[in-house]
């Protein structure tokens, strides 16, 4: 199995920015942006990519692919 | 959650309610059958508008609400009071993994209602309404399918 683990969490506060407002930047809800936080909704490559675009740092920093035993 | 809530509630009501309206509308088909095969000259129909109550009140409160709302809501007046979250992709993905689910179930309701019916000769007199109540199940079951796949959205 392959996850997606990312760390939109920890770069919203260090933006200090609230969910709302981060939603507001990228076009999404609030509960858009906790469901990805939590990891309960891997985002398109379009959002992936807004959200990128909105921390200034390439995708490898934002989102990491985490691989299950039998991947390795 | 509120309108999540407000929608499902108002969505079986209007169901209810129609299953309600046609009522009367059975008496009078009953009331025609016997014109047709009986030799009487004189007849008479009668028929209770006290059924068609519920769904005008419904009427009225949706209608209310819909011209309330008019701007927050943008889905189509036909289809009011479900309601269809797309505000962003996670919503339109939800949506359309609860549309898909409420699809499926027709694969599982339509045969249950159908043997249902098989059931009907037994209330033919004292429940007329019977295959009306057994064709609404059909949506009563997608729309509540629909509104538990679709009620994370407003968690």
């Amino acid at each position: 199995m392959v996850f997606l683990s990312n760390r939109v969490k920890e770069l919203r506060a260090r933006h200090d920015w609230t969910q709302a407002q981060l939603g507001e930047k990228v076009g999404v809800t609030r509960q858009t942006i906790a469901s990805i936080e939590k990891g309960d909704y891997v985002p398109s490559l379009l959002l992936g990519l807004q959200l990128c675009d909105v921390f200034q740092l390439p995708m490898d920093d934002v989102f990491l692919l985490e691989k299950g035993e039998s991947e390795k | 959650m509120k309108r999540f809530w407000f929608s499902l509630i108002m969505s079986l009501c209007t169901i209810s309610s129609f299953a309600l309206a046609m009522v009367p509308l059975i008496q009078l088909t009953n009331g025609l059958a016997d014109l047709i095969y009986s030799d009487t000259d004189n007849f008479s129909i009668e028929i209770k508008l006290i059924w068609f109550l519920p769904i005008l009140v419904l009427g009225i409160i949706e209608g209310m609400d819909h011209l309330w709302n008019k701007r927050k809501n943008k889905s189509s007046f036909w289809i009011y009071p479900l309601v269809t979250p797309s505000d962003d992709e996670r919503e339109r993905a939800i949506t359309a993994n609860a549309s898909h689910t409420a699809f499926l179930t027709i694969w599982a309701a339509v045969p249950i209602c159908a043997g249902a019916m098989c059931f009907y000769p037994l209330f033919v007199e004292i429940f007329p309404i019977y295959p009306i109540l057994v064709v609404l199940m059909i949506p009563l079951i997608q729309i509540t399918v629909y509104y538990l796949k679709i009620r994370r959205i407003f968690l």
